[in-house]
């Protein structure tokens, strides 16, 4: 931090921390060490905000719940943070895709447009032969149109 | 690791503590900081490409608080989901004449989780994350100035929550 931005005048108790921290150039610090030696209530702030600095960095190492880092480090098993939120499930990014990938293509099977199954008209189309037979005096067709295939709906 | 770069594994085994450390000590409890690593490290991994080799640990406390940051403000919109107290905190029945160290250290951790984010996030990044107010200046996009302001501010409020505490001077 620069000393030389804020003059020695000017130096507000937030130097203090920025003192203990070492973040003070040479002149800063010197500057501060000068209102220390004439003034005991900087020197008392300065006792107090030590104390409470030291009491948070020596605050114990914390690690994460056991198995923490079994799940995180499993392969390709990244944790979904919302899914995680919401119930603490543990969902692989790369299993929720294949699972929308599942989804997609159940939902591409449901959804997708199907040709109508051809259910030809058969009787129509025999009653059609007929007619067109007669007109050319065929005997035996002409008499298709008469016939009901068995078996086969019209 | 490659080209000084490590690997999204390497980065979890070798600094998984470190990011948890600071995670928790930002959440103030185990379920939210576990959220916190999770999604930070979702974006070291995203972003390792374009890490450049340096120092680690800050580019790891900077996404971390990032990610701190962004959730804390996605609370604010949905305050249903406020910061809950921690689960974990187990608070002594009564005073006692003979505090040990392990409830003074949960009286510091509620003190601390009990600091409004403006101060807590630069105390935790200088203390516990043990970043240069350059650092926290650029992690969180302020002056020095207010970094180091901020700083005298969060200790102050600290001491002023634990001065009557036994077993802190």
């Amino acid at each position: 931090m620069s000393g030389t931005e804020f003059g020695a005048g000017e130096m507000d108790e937030s130097f203090l921390s920025a003192y203990l921290d070492g973040e003070l150039d040479a002149v800063a610090r010197a500057a501060l060490d000068a209102r220390l030696a004439e003034s005991p209530d900087w020197r008392a702030e300065l006792a107090a905000l030590r104390t409470v600095r030291d009491a948070v960095r020596s605050l114990p190492l914390v690690d994460a719940p056991p198995g923490f880092w079994d799940r995180v480090l499993a392969p390709e098993d990244v944790v979904d943070l919302a899914a995680a939120r919401r119930g603490r499930v543990w969902v692989s990014r790369w299993r929720a895709l294949a699972g929308a990938a599942a989804a997609a293509a159940v939902m591409g099977v449901v959804f997708v447009p199907r040709p109508e199954p051809v259910q030809p008209a058969f009787a129509k189309i025999t009653q059609s032969h007929a007619e067109r037979a007669s007109l050319g005096n065929d005997v035996v067709t002409n008499l298709a149109g008469a016939v009901v295939p068995v078996g086969i709906e019209p | 690791m490659v080209d000084g770069i490590p690997t999204w594994e390497e980065v979890a085994r070798e600094h998984g503590s470190f990011l948890y450390r600071v995670a928790y000590r930002l959440a103030g409890n185990h379920d939210d900081a576990q959220d916190l690593v999770q999604e930070a490290l979702l974006r070291v991994r995203k972003g390792l490409e374009r890490y450049e080799p340096g120092s680690l640990e800050g580019w790891l406390a900077r996404i971390v608080t990032n990610v701190f940051l962004d959730d804390v403000r996605r609370r604010k919109r949905r305050p249903a989901d406020a910061f809950p107290d921690d689960p974990d905190r187990v608070l002594p029945e009564s005073p006692s004449a003979e505090a040990s160290s392990s409830e003074l250290s949960q009286e510091v951790q509620d003190a601390l989780a009990a600091l409004p984010t403006e101060f807590r996030v630069p105390v935790v990044l200088c203390d516990v994350a043990d970043q240069s107010y350059e650092q926290i200046a650029a992690a969180l996009d302020i002056p020095l100035g207010t970094v180091r302001s901020r700083i005298h501010r969060g200790r102050r409020l600290l001491r002023d929550a634990l001065t009557d505490r036994e077993g802190f001077e």
